[in-house]
């Protein structure tokens, strides 16, 4: 009971202590309407250079959408706890190390999910993007698959996070990277070659190819190997994070210089 | 684009987090003259983006980098810099009384870009949203930049910028004078 108890109190505990964006304007300006109007600005790109239709940017977007939540999240939250100081005392605790990051993952997973939705719902109803009855569950199915493994990489850069100084850069600079290798907004076969390998590597560029095949009408069925693949780099990043915290668990205890980066 | 107005605020929100910011609002010197000062270096150690970004686009992606009047592309960019950091003032002063504002002014980012014409032109958007581009500094800053490199219309836009730039200085020297609010 202990363990299932640390995952999911101990999750929602740190996600609501530590993650400064959900007060309720900048949720609303950070979360709600920064997604939208990234999706019109890169909807009215394509459009104008006549690259793709307006639910090409939808779906893009709105998978992408989840960085706000899966990626700043985590870093932020990181960051947080060195600042408030509660990061020595989850260094101490003798809790599970991988249920404790488990725990920390799912909150922002399903925040990501909410922003992902929120923002397929609003481009659907501005932009005319056609998506399906049937279509809803599998996309659904699809962006929390893209959102999860987006968290793992969150924590991982959090994790990262304790060894630098300037994680907010850190954040910045990875969000515009999905933004512009994920897939979302421009097709992976015309980036070169560095960085279509680039994007493969990060989350969310099966899952954005997964989501646009389903909104085109295949079944989930037939995108079952990207999903697969998203989980597996989400998988990476989170074992990833959880040998970074390690270490620098270690580092910290041999050098006292965690708190100091 | 983000040359001058994103550095600007984000100097007095460094300055907040560091805790320096209660000390320069109280200090005898104007809070404008000590925010401009910043913006203004601000703005110019970010003209290096804005060279980075032309000499990738050169080299990276072969986009042919050609300057139709370089005494008047140089002159754009001075206008530019000058426009942006009062538009940067203005945002800092909205930084000394809110807290967030930082998130605030990221949420327009994407809007500012459209309506000033950034990537796709102003003209293609419906009328209202073209109209409150014109009334944004960097709208006129980028078709002087445009004109100057293509050996198009400058000097209006210029003109416009500056009769612009302004009334935006004179909006924050007057916010500066109301600087009893305790900053948080």
């Amino acid at each position: 009971m202990a363990p299932v108890r640390l995952l999911v109190i101990g999750g929602y505990l740190s996600y609501r202590a530590l993650f400064e964006w959900l007060r309720p304007g900048l949720f609303f300006s950070v979360m709600l309407v920064t997604p939208v109007l990234q999706m019109l600005f890169f909807a009215q790109l394509g459009r104008y250079a006549e690259v793709a239709d307006p639910s090409y940017f939808v779906i893009g977007n709105a998978v992408v959408g989840c960085t706000v939540a899966c990626v700043y999240g985590p870093i932020l939250a990181m960051a947080e706890e060195r600042a408030t100081g509660t990061l020595p005392a989850l260094l101490a605790s003798p809790a599970n190390r991988i249920i404790v990051f488990v725990g920390r993952l799912i909150p922002f997973a399903l925040n990501g999910l909410v922003v992902s939705g929120y923002t397929l719902l609003v481009g659907s109803l501005v932009l005319d993007a056609d998506i399906a009855a049937g279509e809803v569950a599998p996309l659904a199915l699809t962006l929390l698959v893209a959102a999860a493994a987006c968290s793992g990489l969150g924590l991982c850069l959090g994790a990262v996070g304790l060894l630098v100084r300037d994680v907010p850069f850190l954040a910045n600079l990875v969000a515009l990277l999905m933004l512009l290798v994920s897939g979302a907004n421009v097709a992976l076969d015309r980036l070169p070659v560095g960085l279509r390998v680039l994007g493969e590597a990060l989350p969310l560029s099966r899952g954005i190819e997964a989501a646009r095949r389903i909104a085109d009408g295949e079944p989930l069925s037939a995108v079952s190997g990207l999903l697969l693949g998203e989980i597996v780099v989400g998988l990476v990043y989170f074992v990833a994070s959880v040998g970074v915290f390690a270490w620098a668990e270690t580092t910290a205890r041999t050098r006292a210089t965690l708190e100091l980066a | 684009m983000d040359v001058g107005a994103v550095p600007c605020r984000g100097t007095l929100n460094w300055e907040r987090r560091q805790g320096t910011l209660p000390f320069l609002v109280a200090a005898p010197a104007p809070l404008a003259a000590v925010a401009a000062g910043s913006c203004v270096a601000a703005a110019a150690l970010s003209l290096y983006s804005m060279a980075g970004s032309l000499a990738l686009g050169a080299l990276a992606f072969d986009v042919p980098v050609e300057v139709d009047s370089v005494a008047l592309f140089l002159l754009a960019t001075l206008v530019m810099i000058v426009s942006m950091s009062l538009l940067g003032l203005l945002l800092c002063a909205a930084f000394v009384l809110y807290r967030q504002a930082g998130m605030f002014t990221n949420m327009l980012e994407y809007p500012v870009w459209m309506v000033c014409g950034l990537l796709v032109p102003a003209s293609t958007l419906a009328p209202g949203f073209n109209a409150i581009g014109t009334l944004l500094t960097p709208r006129w800053a980028l078709d002087a930049l445009r004109g100057a490199a293509t050996g198009g219309s400058t000097w209006p836009e210029l003109a416009a910028c500056c009769g612009l730039g302004l009334p935006t200085g004179s909006v924050v020297c007057c916010s500066s004078g109301s600087r009893n609010t305790a900053p948080g």
